[in-house]
């Protein structure tokens, strides 16, 4: 390691969150262990806290989530007394046969595309970080800042379902209701939101910086 | 001077955190857990609920969608329509439909599906919900029997499904008139069932109609029920004025069966599922007793049709003449059968007081019964001497054979005797022949011999009266001889006058004499 290059974790330093008072790593150099701040008593760590850990499980919860998220229905549209439930996709597929491509193609990277790219973004990270790969930090960081920046854009789609099912209360002549689609939907954007904000960009360049300082797990 | 910024503070005056030891599994993962629990549930429960898939095939698939189209019974939903394809051959459509679980059950051979569509038949609206929501297609679940994946689908919806209690009945019509599938069946004008469904019966030479009476109407369909063709208004004009009868508004428009039953017991055991009734034409028809009579002689000029009358009034009409031949006998007999409508006669008085507790039918045997007894017959009548129409008359008739109506046969058969026109013939054969032996020849001899005789003693009566015109004549001493007497009397009358006259005027001549004046 380069001596020109070292982080204030790498000098042993640490600032509190809360109070950013910069204190100095304790003597037995595990910077994980639970360190207080001096000052203001609030818990210090020179990394997030268990950042993989954390980052690993939100993200299979996520995973997991947007499997019901495509498959049930998220909105389920009655007019006239006819009702037709509609998952994601087949509201995809609607507007493409109905010929309205930029719709559709908007509904599809927002609520199909953009999910699924933060899971495997975050994924990629995860796996690079872990296997401290030096490929290319600072396009991994780039693509972690747009993955956290985009996050939130997935939600249009659990907005539109609210505010349609608000507004259209028709009753027999036409209703919308919410189905679980849109839960677990919602669920998978939070749940990515969260997994990106535990994620800790600091970590890709950890591997560049040293082997004697490790890398969170 | 003070700096507010004090330099960093050398490595060694920064305080050492504190340290305080913590293990174990983070709590994070409860996320991923309780996420891999909730989609688990959500998967096991998706699967558990996998219904089974069948298939039925219809002529058309209008209105059907796939992905919209629901399976539904009593309006509950119970599927829904995954796919609709042509069949290989393009002469149907088969529609893939995914129904709830707990299904299977009731998808055996006997289930029926249809698409229920808005339409307007047999009088009433139905289905009108499909013109907004779309067509569905509706089930009627039989429960039993073999389970089966396919099916073929109804082109109209059932009229009455498996579920309704009631009992189906076969009434067996010569015509279909104006009666259509879900044409109402009438019980006292109410509505108590429906006809199902009509074919052309197995011998082709009738019309079977399948009716469905709901429970508990179908306790009043007995053996001895008779179902009439209520369609349309009957009209008939009689002396009391013009009745009009009809069942209902309905049934003039589209047609309807009404049936009636007799009151009592003796109406027979309730009809059983399937039993076959005949259908008459109309209220009248079905209310006639069909009597068979045998008649031995020629029936040329009797149709079917023709009156059946008692002491001239019509009270029925011939139903169909038939030829037999007695295989037993090797003669001939002319089955005739005739329709009696026993309401065109009138009791008047009492009827004897063990009949009080009979039925309507048992009544009119008893009444047809007595009737023989006194000696009533049918016989064949001419109505036409023209035309030469007979007509079936029965008649009181003195002098006969006691005979009774024989219950036996299908029908009653009332006792026949000859027709007055056999009578007649073999009457003038008889006298023809006394005719034929009378002597004409020697009455004409011994008539001319009188014929001579008489002219004899017309020419000596001729002499007679000349020899009288002589004696009478004008210059007769005969004659003379009175104009002389004839004065002389008129003389002595004259002098009488005088003496009389005189007399008058001296009534005392008689006594003293002629005086001197």
């Amino acid at each position: 390691m380069s001596g020109a290059l070292q982080g204030a974790a790498g000098a042993g330093l640490i600032g509190c969150h809360s109070c950013n008072l910069v204190s100095r790593a304790s003597a037995n150099h595990e910077p994980h262990a639970a360190a207080v701040c001096p000052r203001c008593r609030a818990p210090l760590h020179a990394r997030k806290p268990d950042s993989l850990a954390r980052t690993w499980a939100l993200v299979i919860a996520a995973g997991i989530c947007y499997l019901p998220a495509n498959l049930l229905p998220i909105m389920k549209v009655t007019s006239l007394g006819n009702a037709q439930a509609d998952t994601i996709l087949s509201g995809v597929i609607y507007l493409v046969v109905h010929g309205m491509w930029p719709l559709a193609l908007v509904v599809f990277i927002a609520s199909v595309f953009v999910p699924l790219a933060k899971l495997v973004i975050l994924v990629f990270l995860l796996v690079s970080v872990q296997r401290r790969s030096p490929w290319r930090p600072v396009d991994r960081t780039r693509l972690y800042r747009l993955t956290e920046a985009v996050g939130r854009w997935s939600m249009v789609d659990i907005y539109v379902v609210t505010i349609l099912v608000a507004l259209v209360r028709l009753g027999n002549l036409a209703s919308i209701e919410a189905q679980p689609g849109a839960i677990f939907f919602g669920a998978v954007v939070v749940i990515t939101m969260f997994a990106a904000m535990t994620f800790d960009p600091r970590l890709i360049w950890d591997n560049l910086e040293s082997t004697h300082d490790k890398p969170a797990s | 001077m003070t700096n507010p910024h004090p330099d960093p503070p050398s490595p060694d005056a920064i305080p050492e955190a504190t340290v305080s030891q913590r293990s174990g599994v983070s709590i994070v993962w409860l996320i991923p857990v309780i996420a891999a629990l909730i989609g688990g549930w959500l998967a096991w429960k998706a699967l558990s609920e996998q219904g089974p898939t069948i298939t039925i095939s219809f002529k058309s698939a209008e209105g059907l969608e796939a992905g919209k189209t629901k399976i539904k019974y009593k309006d509950v939903e119970i599927g829904q329509v995954e796919n609709v394809e042509l069949s290989e051959d393009l002469t149907h459509i088969l529609v893939t439909a995914k129904l709830v679980k707990g299904a299977d059950e009731y998808l055996t051979e006997k289930t029926r599906f249809w698409v229920v569509r808005a339409s307007v038949r047999a009088g009433q609206v139905t289905g009108l919900g499909t013109l907004l929501s779309g067509a569905y297609i509706g089930i009627d679940p039989v429960t039993g029997g073999k389970h089966v994946r396919h099916f073929e689908g109804l082109e109209t919806p059932p009229v009455v499904t498996t579920g309704q209690p009631g009992r189906h009945f076969v009434l067996k019509a010569d015509r279909r008139g104006s009666l259509d599938v879900g044409a109402p069946v009438y019980y006292r004008q109410i509505q108590v069932g429906e006809v199902v469904a009509y074919d052309i019966g197995k011998d082709a030479d009738s019309i079977d109609f399948k009716v469905f009476v709901h429970a508990p109407y179908d306790q009043k369909v007995r053996e001895n029920t008779r179902f009439w063709d209520a369609s349309g208004v009957d009209v008939s004009l009689t002396a009391q004025g013009v009745n009009v009868e009809t069942q209902s508004l309905t049934s003039i428009l589209i047609g309807g069966i009404a049936f009636g039953t007799p009151d009592n017991e003796s109406a027979g055991a309730v009809a059983k599922e399937d039993q076959q009734f005949h259908l008459y034409k109309n209220r009248e028809d079905a209310e006639k007793r069909r009597f068979l009579l045998y008649f031995d002689g020629s029936v040329r000029g009797l149709s079917a049709g023709a009156p059946v009358e008692f002491r001239g009034i019509q009270i029925g009409e011939v139903a169909d003449v038939k030829l037999q031949l007695n295989m037993n006998t090797k003669e001939f007999q002319i089955p005739v059968l005739i329709d009696i409508e026993p309401e065109r006669i009138e009791p008047a008085g009492t009827f004897p007081a063990d009949w009080e507790h009979l039925s309507k039918l048992e009544r009119q045997n008893r009444f047809f019964d007595q009737l023989v007894a006194q000696g009533m017959r049918a016989q064949l009548s001419t109505g036409n001497l023209l035309t030469g129409k007979l007509f079936v008359d029965l008649g009181i008739h003195d002098k006969v054979k006691t005979a009774a109506i024989d219950y036996s046969g299908e029908y009653p058969v009332l006792p026949t005797i000859p027709t007055p026109l056999e009578e007649m013939t073999s009457r003038v054969s008889s006298i023809l022949d006394k005719l034929e032996k009378f002597p004409i020849d020697r009455i004409g001899t011994n008539m001319d011999k009188t014929l001579e005789g008489l002219q004899l003693t017309v020419s000596q009566t001729q002499k007679t009266l000349a020899a009288l015109e002589k004696t009478v004549s004008t210059d007769s001493p005969l004659q003379l001889e009175l104009q002389q007497t004839l004065d002389e009397m008129g003389g002595a009358a004259r002098s009488l006058r005088l003496l009389a006259d005189y007399l008058e005027r001296h009534p005392e001549a008689i006594l003293r004499g002629k005086q001197e004046q």
